[in-house]
């Protein structure tokens, strides 16, 4: 540790100065960054999913949140490159876009990588875009939450439209139960008439009835989610979706911001830049080191005894020490020669 | 004062004279022989400060009254110039540098001529000559061990100053006039393996030790006391 603080405390002004001259860069960047950058955010409420109504509470798609869900499914829509390009379209970066994929795709990552999105409650997600041009940032923004709005729509439309098919078949299926009960009880009464009661063709009968009843509560259930569904559908086709809303419109912003916490970060990675550097020159110029310095060094290479250790006298010409210096060093000379005198 | 700086060295500093009464207690204390009168002075390179060393060294010994014999003549310290370096003894103490050894060795000069009086009274310079010309055939000439013999009786105290121990092998050759070696190490300029190197170069009886120069203490005070 010895060989190192020394090669730090040699160097020491230049260390300073260099630690110095990087901090002041660091803030100088930091500041210039911090009023260069807006940001816009948008909020969007998400509703539950039609299909976890229909299929309830306990089922499976229930384990995550509506909101996790629609962040899982914008992170995979992003990665895409038809929905970055739709969310370029009319912003000035659809000028640059020429339809060459090779070409859009690195003007379409730098734009990916500046949206960020999480997920703010169980039903709120929050989408955001920073970058230097404020207007910029409102357009990705908007299209962003239009397009997944869309999106969502039409997913909500394919998705009641299998539901309804669903619960068309199964309605079908418990309306012929049920007309297959109901001819099944005529045919009894028909042949046995009205039993009396306690007889076996009573009880018979009942179990016809129970069946009969059975069907046609499941076709009354698969009504009525048919009906919920077409109220979606409905909805859905008229663009009017009842899961997706925007809570806070995107917004051109007056002002430049910068989060302290990216501040503190940024402040943080200079320092730690800054000291890196002059961590690893000082290890470095240790390692590189061959030459003597302490009497520990003459040891390590010979058991010759050190006989004396001369220090360094040497006279430094700078201002007020000068005089002090010079006394100091000459004292030695003026006492080998003050007696010959 | 002076004398003792040259105009171009005005901001020269000396070590204290303590620690050189040190350094040279420790390179007699070092011998195995009773009668060590001659230190050889030596580096790894050049610009490490042995000139330095040899210079404060003899100023100080030569000044000491303690090195003075009590009941003989005052105990004569003569500098044995032979660097290469930058700079030299002889440049140290603004002696002129010819004519010197190199004009003793080819016969030129009686060895009363080439040796030089400082500003001390105690202290003398030989300084090595006008040119390195066929020097190191010089030094390997039996006048050398002649004239080292002569040295002995009439000084006190002979401090050689060697070339560097790795730029040229006469430094090996001179050092075996010597009967201590030092070599001086310069914090943060001599290489760790050079230093090894230099330190195989002499007989490990010979060798009395190392010297680290311009030593400085990097950490501040207040951590050095706690690591």
């Amino acid at each position: 540790m010895r060989p190192y603080l020394a090669t730090f405390f040699r160097g020491k002004w230049i260390y300073m100065l260099v630690l110095a001259v990087m901090f002041s860069g660091t803030i100088l960047g930091v500041w210039r960054l911090a009023h260069s950058q807006y940001q816009v955010t948008s909020n969007i409420w998400i509703g539950n999913p039609p299909l976890q109504n229909v299929l309830g509470q306990n089922s499976a798609y229930q384990q995550e949140t509506p909101a996790q869900q629609e962040v899982d499914m914008l992170s995979q829509l992003i990665q895409t490159d038809d929905f970055m390009t739709s969310v370029a379209k009319g912003t000035s970066l659809s000028k640059q876009l020429t339809g060459v994929p090779d070409h859009d795709r690195a003007i379409l990552t730098k734009l990916r990588q500046d949206i960020s999105y999480e997920v703010v409650g169980s039903n709120t997600i929050s989408i955001q875009f920073t970058g230097p041009n404020p207007i910029l940032c409102q357009q990705v923004v908007q299209n962003t939450v239009k397009n997944l709005g869309n999106w969502m729509l039409q997913s909500q439309l394919q998705q009641s439209s299998t539901q309804m098919q669903y619960y068309k078949r199964q309605t079908t299926i418990y309306k012929a139960q049920m007309d297959n009960a109901r001819q099944q009880i005529n045919q009894f009464v028909g042949r046995f008439g009205a039993p009396k009661e306690g007889t076996a063709q009573y009880l018979q009968l009942q179990q016809l009835w129970g069946n009969y009843e059975s069907a046609q509560g499941l076709y009354n259930t698969a009504q009525g989610n048919l009906n919920q569904v077409s109220i979606v559908d409905n909805l859905s086709r008229h663009n009017q979706s009842t899961d997706f809303r925007v809570l806070d419109q995107a917004k051109v912003p007056q002002k430049p911001y910068m989060s302290l916490k990216k501040v503190l970060m940024y402040l943080m990675m200079g320092v730690g830049a800054s000291l890196g550097l002059v961590i690893v020159v000082v290890l470095m110029l240790t390692w590189m080191d061959k030459t003597i310095r302490t009497v520990d060094d003459i040891s390590r290479i010979s058991d010759v005894p050190v006989l004396a250790v001369i220090p360094n006298l040497e006279l430094k010409e700078k201002g007020w020490r000068k005089g002090k210096r010079k006394r100091a060093a000459v004292r030695a000379v003026d006492m080998a020669v003050a007696e010959y005198k | 004062m002076s004398i003792l700086l040259r105009s171009s060295q005005a901001k020269r500093s000396y070590p204290e004279p303590a620690i050189l009464r040190d350094l040279y207690t420790r390179v007699l204390g070092s011998s195995s022989e009773n009668d060590c009168k001659v230190f050889g002075i030596t580096s790894a390179m050049d610009g490490e400060g042995k000139t330095v060393v040899v210079s404060s060294l003899a100023i100080v010994l030569a000044n000491d009254k303690e090195v003075a014999k009590s009941d003989e003549q005052v105990g004569d310290i003569l500098i044995l110039d032979c660097g290469e370096g930058p700079t030299s003894a002889t440049e140290e103490f603004m002696v002129e540098t010819t004519p010197g050894l190199t004009q003793y060795l080819r016969g030129e000069q009686a060895l009363e001529d080439v040796i030089k009086p400082t500003f001390l009274s105690r202290l003398w310079i030989l300084p090595v000559g006008d040119s390195m010309h066929k020097f190191s055939i010089l030094i390997r000439a039996n006048a050398l061990d002649d004239m080292m013999r002569s040295l002995r009786e009439r000084f006190d105290l002979i401090i050689i100053d060697l070339p560097s121990a790795l730029t040229t092998t006469d430094t090996h050759v001179l050092a075996e006039l010597a009967d201590q070696v030092v070599v001086v190490a310069c914090s943060g300029v001599t290489n760790s393996k050079l230093l090894g190197k230099a330190l195989q170069e002499f007989d490990r009886e010979k060798l009395a030790g190392v010297v680290l120069n311009d030593s400085r203490e990097d950490l501040p005070q207040w951590l050095a006391q706690r690591m």
